[in-house]
């Protein structure tokens, strides 16, 4: 009697422990609105370092999204990719989007998500550069429309030259190293993992010049301008899903580049140079206005791109940038002046 | 478990809870204290940064050296402060990532912005550097921007974080009221449960028992001292109940002894009363102590002065003949010695000279161990049924004397009857036979020469004659039927019967006479008078069936009032009841003799056998319908008929 009524209880514990489970996993279930499809077009480069952290550690898919990462060399390459409709968002630093907005090309900035001060120029020390001012009269290979080139101007511009004193060679980002090793060109201005890579090219042969913090580039998430509009949900998921990432970033720095270097398909080498200087953080600030405004009224009055008016006059860019989806996540983290 | 142990663990229970809900309280109240530091540090870093801000603001307007000094003066006021706060808003940032950023954002822009504020002005000695320096100023611009935002952040989530500390110290300050007021309830209820009600139900109980209720009991299965009280007032109550049970009893005993020393003291008097109407008088010897008790009686009986007392025992012979003292005195010392009680006739012989008669009666009395430690008994007063008893023997031995007299002056008077019965029957028989003889020689010799009359005289003469010595016959038969010793022998009546009635059919085979005799009966008494007895009977039954057409006749027994009676029955001429008297009596008839020839000496003899054996003979009859005798026979104590079977006849 005694043991059948054990057994009973064990039972009917278990069976109402049952019940509880499928309950509480069909509120867990129905509560949850079904995942999103997001296609994202990210950077080899340490900006999109913080995305395939996200990817790979499952934050995107524990906010709802099955997403989708496409690669690509650069943020420049990957925002065209997202404009041309292969992806819905991009990641990008900001000179590109700077030339874009010139260029009349509409898009949304629905986030920034990192800044890094990561950029540098590799040179050849037997080609006689031992200072930025060593430069005058070399080589300088440089992506085009790429925040490397608004890197070597705020480097030359902060040591009195200008891109006239030397020849900019056009050169794509992931043939740089070879270029460099070549000789093909005397000095680099590049971003990880490009630089480390020409620096490791060189080897002991590599001279490496930065701005620290006078230039500080931003990571964003950019999107068609209709697009957090028309997937409001999976844009609020997809900031929280980043705002999850740069928490556990910073709490796991080492793990989040071995990780951000597998999503990517980059030797860690290659990226850990840039890492350090990279500091995620999701907002949208008014230094990041400043910066465009500086670097539009150096591409205006350098010529930078074919299609740039001379004396153009500056685009409102607070119309490229859709602060609303963050605001209403952590309005304390959009601190544009003006416009909210 | 004890009050004072429940007391205890309800006090370290009450202590534990609240000093878990203090602790809670306390750190909800740190945690808020913590966070007011934090806020107002944020301010005070926030009103620091919008100092620097105006300054450097002056500066870029006039950048002049007064301007600038105020800007590093205020950068150093500032990176003190920061230095100085660090370890205060560490503890907030330790689980906060976000100020943790913003902070250390804070630490790091103050550095950048020194550091590029210590940069600017190179323009002013190299053109070529003006854009350097417009940039230098739209950095400073964008960090301390960037600074004030930061420390709005951090003041946003102090802020956030006072108002869940806020919210948590009233939580746990609401939790600690109501566990108070929970504790304090729970107090009330333990106090009532554990201390009140037990009070109240002693209360009461100590009321019932106040009204008499003594039959109450606590029965506490508790184990603290209010168990341990109930238990001891219990045992109060059940004292007090026993020693009320045990008073009521002793009234009750006294009112008993009272009510039985009333009825001793009554029943004294009566027995006093009793022994003195019947002469009867106790006594007692006690043979340890050698005290002798004597009832009043006794006195009187002895004629003896009460005031003297009882007499002692060797004394007390002085009051006896010597013969009867010699066997009382024997009786005595077997009851003495072997505890036997006697009861002794005694004749007295009183101071005064008068005698009379006693009986004494006495008998030993044992302890435990069996020693006879005293004798007692009675005396009494026998002397007028001793008198009449004497008497009495005078008188039997008189009347015994008188009876042998008269039953031998009987004896010889039925000796000389039945001489004389004898001697008539044989006296007369001489003569009659003379006569008859005469008589027949008279019709043989001259019967010829004698005329028809005469012949009829002589034919009468002889008939009479014959009569006559059949009467003669009867009378002897009558007379020796009863003579003889009275030997009691079995008898078998049903053999005798069924010969008789064999006889009687093989002398008359033309009589068709159907009879049953029961088998087995047997009576005791003397075989021939017994024989005499059937005889009669049966003959007496064939005879009064001869003109019945389906004669029966039945020899049977049966038992009456536990005595045994045999009867012979038929279905014959029968008899009036009306003169049923006269059947038994010698030579009266209730048939004419040429109906049914006879003496009427039959019934009469039967009769005196039957009285003889000291039975009892009984006729019943119904005229044209039949007869039927019984008998008795007396067994004396035995069945007659089992001694049959033993000895058959």
């Amino acid at each position: 009697m005694t043991i059948s009524r054990s057994i009973l209880g064990v039972l009917a514990g278990v069976a109402a422990a049952a019940l509880i489970a499928v309950m509480v996993t069909a509120w867990w279930q129905w509560g949850r609105a079904p995942p999103e499809p997001l296609v994202l077009a990210v950077a080899r480069s340490t900006f999109g370092g913080p995305l395939w952290v996200a990817q790979r550690q499952g934050f995107l898919a524990a906010e709802g999204l099955t997403a989708t990462l496409r690669p690509y060399p650069t943020g420049k390459l990957a925002l065209e990719a997202m404009l041309r409709g292969e992806a819905e968002v991009a990641t990008v630093a900001e000179t590109p989007l700077v030339l874009s907005s010139l260029a009349g090309i509409p898009f949304s900035v629905i986030a920034n998500y990192a800044s890094s001060t990561e950029h540098s120029l590799v040179a050849r020390a037997d080609r006689g550069i031992a200072a930025v001012t060593d430069l005058r009269g070399h080589r300088v290979g440089v992506a085009p429309g790429t925040s490397g080139q608004y890197f070597l101007h705020v480097l030359l511009s902060d040591e009195g030259l200008t891109e006239a004193d030397l020849t900019v060679v056009p050169l794509p980002a992931a043939e740089q190293a070879a270029a460099l090793a070549a000789g093909q060109v005397d000095a680099v201005a590049a971003f990880a993992p490009y630089s480390s890579q020409c620096r490791l090219a060189l080897g002991d042969n590599a001279r490496s010049f930065s701005t620290g913090i006078r230039y500080t580039g931003y990571g964003s998430l950019v999107t068609r301008r209709d697009f957090p509009d028309r997937r409001p949900e999976a844009t609020l998921r997809l900031l929280r899903a980043v705002n999850r990432t740069i928490s556990w970033m910073r709490t796991h720095p080492d793990e989040s580049l071995a990780v951000a270097a597998a999503g990517s398909g980059t030797q860690i080498a290659t990226l850990r140079d840039g890492w350090g200087s990279l500091t995620p953080n999701l907002g949208l600030d008014q230094g990041f206005i400043v910066l465009l405004q500086a670097e539009a009224r150096w591409a205006i009055a350098a010529q930078v791109a074919p299609g740039i008016a001379p004396g153009a006059a500056l685009p409102d860019f607070r119309d490229f940038i859709n602060a609303g989806p963050l605001a209403q996540l952590h309005p304390e983290s959009v601190t544009i002046v003006g416009k909210p | 478990m004890t009050l004072r142990t429940r007391a205890r663990l309800v006090a370290l229970v009450s202590s534990l809870v609240f000093l878990a809900l203090l602790g809670l309280f306390l750190y909800a109240y740190r945690g808020k204290l913590q966070t007011q530091r934090d806020l107002a540090l944020t301010e005070s870093l926030g009103f620091a940064i919008t100092q620097l801000r105006t300054a450097l603001f002056g500066f870029l307007v006039h950048p002049q050296a007064e301007p600038r000094d105020q800007v590093r003066a205020q950068f150093r006021v500032l990176t003190h402060l920061l230095q100085r706060q660090a370890p205060l808003i560490d503890a907030s940032i330790r689980h906060d990532d976000q100020t943790r950023f913003a902070w250390e954002a804070v630490h790091r822009l103050v550095g950048e912005s020194e550091a590029l504020f210590a940069e600017l002005g190179g323009a002013r000695t190299d053109p070529r550097l003006a854009e350097r320096d417009a940039r230098t100023m739209d950095l400073l611009l964008v960090d301390s921007h960037s600074m004030i935002l930061f420390v709005s952040q951090i003041r946003y989530r102090a802020g956030a974080r006072f108002l869940q500390a806020s919210s948590r110290e009233n939580l746990t300050l609401g939790v600690l009221l109501a566990g108070l007021a929970g504790l304090g309830l729970v107090l009330f209820l333990v106090f009532e449960r554990v201390i009140l009600e037990p009070v109240h139900q002693l209360h009461q109980a100590a009321v019932r028992v106040a009204g008499g209720d003594l039959g109450l009991r606590l029965t506490s299965r508790r184990r603290d001292e209010f168990g341990a009280l109930a238990r001891a007032f219990d045992g109060m109550l059940d004292q007090l109940q026993e020693t009320m049970v045990s008073r009521a009893r002793l009234e009750a005993e006294i009112a008993e002894r009272v009510r039985t020393e009333a009825a001793l003291t009554a029943s004294e008097a009566a027995l006093r009363n009793a022994q003195r109407l019947a002469g009867l008088g106790s006594w007692s010897w006690d043979l340890q102590t050698g005290v002798h008790t004597w009832s009043d009686e006794i006195f009187n009986l002895y004629g003896r002065d009460p005031r003297l007392g009882p007499a002692v025992y060797p004394q007390i012979r002085e009051y006896f003949t010597p013969a009867s003292w010699e066997r009382l005195a024997a009786a005595v010392e077997w009851a003495r010695t072997d505890g036997l009680p006697y009861e002794c006739e005694a004749e007295l012989v009183r101071p005064d000279g008068r005698r009379g008669w006693v009986v004494a009666r006495g008998e030993a009395t044992r302890d435990a161990a069996g020693t006879i430690i005293r004798l007692s008994g009675t005396v009494q007063e026998i002397t007028a049924s001793k008198l009449a008893e004497q008497e009495i023997q005078a008188l039997n031995a008189e009347l015994e004397r008188r009876v042998e007299q008269r039953t031998a002056e009987l004896q010889a008077a039925n000796r000389e009857l039945e001489s004389f019965a004898y001697a008539v029957s044989h006296d007369l028989r001489a003569p009659l036979r003379a006569l008859s003889g005469f008589s027949q020689a008279l019709v043989e010799d001259y019967g010829g020469r004698l005329d028809g009359e005469a012949r009829s005289f002589l034919d009468q003469i002889q008939s009479a004659s014959r009569r006559m010595g059949e009467l003669i016959d009867g009378i002897l038969t009558l007379s020796r039927s009863t003579r003889g010793e009275l030997r009691r022998d079995p008898v078998d009546l049903s053999a005798l019967a069924q010969g008789l009635l064999a006889q009687h059919a093989l002398a008359e085979p033309g009589r068709q006479v159907v009879w049953e005799v029961a088998p087995g009966l047997c009576a005791l008494g003397n075989a021939s008078m017994l024989e005499v007895v059937m005889v009669n009977l049966i003959d007496n039954a064939w005879k009064y069936t001869a003109k019945t057409p389906a004669a029966t006749i039945r020899v049977y027994a049966e038992e009456r009032a536990g005595e045994l009676w045999y009867g012979v029955a038929d279905n014959g001429a029968g008899f009036d009841m009306a003169y049923r008297a006269r059947l038994f009596q010698p030579f009266q008839r209730l048939h004419r003799q040429d109906e049914f020839p006879g003496i009427g000496i039959g019934l009469a003899t039967v009769q005196r056998i039957i009285h003889r054996h000291g039975g009892t003979i009984e006729a019943e009859g119904v005229p044209g319908s039949g007869a039927t005798f019984r008998f008795t026979v007396p067994a004396t104590g035995r069945r007659p008929e089992s001694l049959c079977k033993a000895t058959p006849s």
